[in-house]
């Protein structure tokens, strides 16, 4: 196990492809920090500035693990390490572990103009416990989604495939949270509207909001999914509305736990030619 | 004009939520989306099967090495990225094609009815049509560029949500009003918006700078795709396909010009 790991952090140091994306991570997260720039002396927020831009590189993620995950069956390495008498557990840990690190690394350089540029804020609109809690959180939910990037990336033997439903589940999981999200907060109530020649133009009287979810299984079952998804709780921390946070580190241990545990189970019985 | 039933109330609206900081420029979200009036055109989504598309079946070609086997039979390079770049944007086209039949297939059996007048569809229309193939020339350029499958892949998806990303931050830098609200902390620690105005500091000035973003919120296609989603009202709409074609002609040059210099060993 020791010796695998050795070999797989050495492999990810040495991938053109790991590096790429750092840089892009860092790059925009300082383009991202430039456009706050005209906002930076009056920003009040500061923190959810610097908390607000994982999920950007959460794609960066998903594609350095299929690409990482993927040169082991394109370039049949994996059986040289059978071969040599890992057996499939270890092998599937140890490439969990130098993904989680290198998603761990990816998220990093994105943190770093952040917060250097928030150091230039009026306030950080949070207190050191609390910041450090959330990056906590975030950091939580990165490793859990990197758990979910090694499952795909190990069971999906084609590279290609692989790159494609990786680059894709990070969008439909963020996407997804963010809808769930969006659902959550729908007030009861809305403005009526009425049609006139101009379009849609609204009127005093409150009407029944359609997409309002009512207190019952629907709402709670939703409600679960935003917390217990590692993207759900990014996108809370991004909207600074956190809702059972205590318990998201947890959740994303579950999340890992999981995801890890059914991909050894998979992994162990993959025909590998 | 009584059949004003919106089309676009049956169709799920998968998009990025616009309240979503996109590089730390936030969006007012509108909570009626239900009854937003929505278009049959400007949906981004299919970029994203059309980038996975392009990125397969041309990586295939590298993989299989049947480019060597094209080259072999006698094919000039520029032959070989024309037929390539026609047979994408043909795939492109046809993701289009279903996406429109769904959408009003499916609006129509559930009594949704078309609430504009006839022309200015079919020009997002044909603006759409343009921009896919626009579209699809990029990823042609990438994918013929690249030699690893795997990495085209990546290639296509990442410069697909960097444009995206980038065409939502141009648009909303243009979309800046000259002043702002002051916003006040209340007693209870609260935001509040106050009457009184101040400039606001990330309005853009007219001049070169807001120029060129009002350029590039023309001429990239997912910028233009975006802003008939949101129902902006672009001024000359009729030129936006030109800018594809100038987009496609771009890149169809630069791609041939680099494949035709490539190294396919």
């Amino acid at each position: 196990m020791t010796k695998l790991l050795r070999a797989d952090l050495t492999r990810m140091r040495k991938t053109k492809g790991f590096w790429v994306c750092v840089i892009l991570s860092f790059a925009l997260s300082v383009l991202n920090s430039l456009i706050f720039v005209p906002d930076i002396r009056t920003a009040e927020n500061t923190a959810n500035q610097i908390l607000s831009g994982t999920s950007n590189s959460l794609v960066l993620i998903a594609i350095f693990t299929a690409l990482f995950l993927g040169t082991d069956y394109s370039q049949n390495t994996i059986r040289n390490k059978m071969i040599i008498g890992s057996n499939r557990t270890a092998i599937y840990f140890s490439n969990f572990l130098t993904v989680a690190l290198g998603a761990f690394v990816i998220s990093l350089a994105e943190d770093i103009p952040a917060i250097a540029a928030a150091l230039f804020g009026k306030s950080f609109g949070m207190t050191a416990n609390e910041f450090a809690f959330q990056m906590f959180i975030i950091v939580c939910a990165v490793i859990a989604m990197s758990a979910v990037f090694t499952l795909l990336g190990m069971l999906i033997t084609a590279k290609s495939a692989n790159t494609a439903i990786s680059i894709v589940a990070a969008f439909v999981l963020s996407l997804g949270a963010a809808i769930i999200m969006d659902l959550l907060a729908q007030p009861e109530c809305m403005n009526d509207f009425i049609i006139t020649e101009d379009g849609f133009e609204e009127t005093e009287n409150l009407v029944p909001n359609p997409m309002y979810i009512k207190p019952g299984i629907k709402r709670d079952i939703l409600t679960a999914v935003n917390d217990v998804l590692p993207t759900g709780q990014i996108m809370q921390l991004e909207a600074g509305n956190l809702h059972n946070k205590e318990f998201m580190p947890l959740y994303s241990f579950g999340v890992l736990a999981v995801s890890t545990a059914v991909g050894v189970m998979v992994f162990r019985r993959k025909d590998l030619k | 004009m009584e059949n004003k039933i919106v089309l676009g109330m049956y169709d799920i609206d998968v998009r990025i939520p616009r309240s979503e900081p996109v590089f730390g420029v936030g969006y007012e979200r509108s909570q009626h989306c239900r009854y937003e009036k929505r278009h049959i055109t400007g949906r981004l989504e299919r970029y994203v099967f059309s980038a996975i598309f392009a990125a397969l079946y041309l990586g295939a070609d590298y993989t299989g090495g049947a480019i060597r086997n094209k080259l072999i039979l006698g094919n000039a390079r520029a032959r070989i990225y024309f037929s390539n770049l026609i047979t994408v944007s043909a795939g492109g086209l046809i993701y289009f094609a279903a996406q429109i039949t769904v959408i009003l297939g499916l609006g129509h059996a559930l009594g949704g009815r078309i609430s504009e007048p006839l022309s200015p569809l079919l020009l997002d229309i044909l603006v759409d049509l343009c921009a896919e193939v626009a579209m699809c020339s990029i990823f042609t350029m990438i994918g013929m560029m690249i030699s690893s499958k795997a990495k085209i892949v990546a290639a296509t998806i990442l410069t697909m949500i960097v444009m995206t990303y980038g065409s939502f931050g141009l648009i909303s830098m243009l979309d800046e009003p000259e002043l702002r609200n002051k916003v006040e902390l209340d007693a209870n620690g609260y935001y509040y918006a106050t009457e009184d105005t101040e400039p606001n500091p990330r309005y853009l000035k007219p001049g070169t700078k807001r120029d060129i973003i009002a350029a590039a919120c023309k001429i990239l296609p997912t910028a233009q795709e975006l802003q008939i989603e949101e129902h902006y009202d672009i001024s000359d709409k009729c030129f936006l396909p030109l800018y594809s074609l100038s987009v496609l002609a771009v890149t169809t040059a630069a791609g041939v010009a680099v494949f035709r210099r490539k190294d396919l060993k």
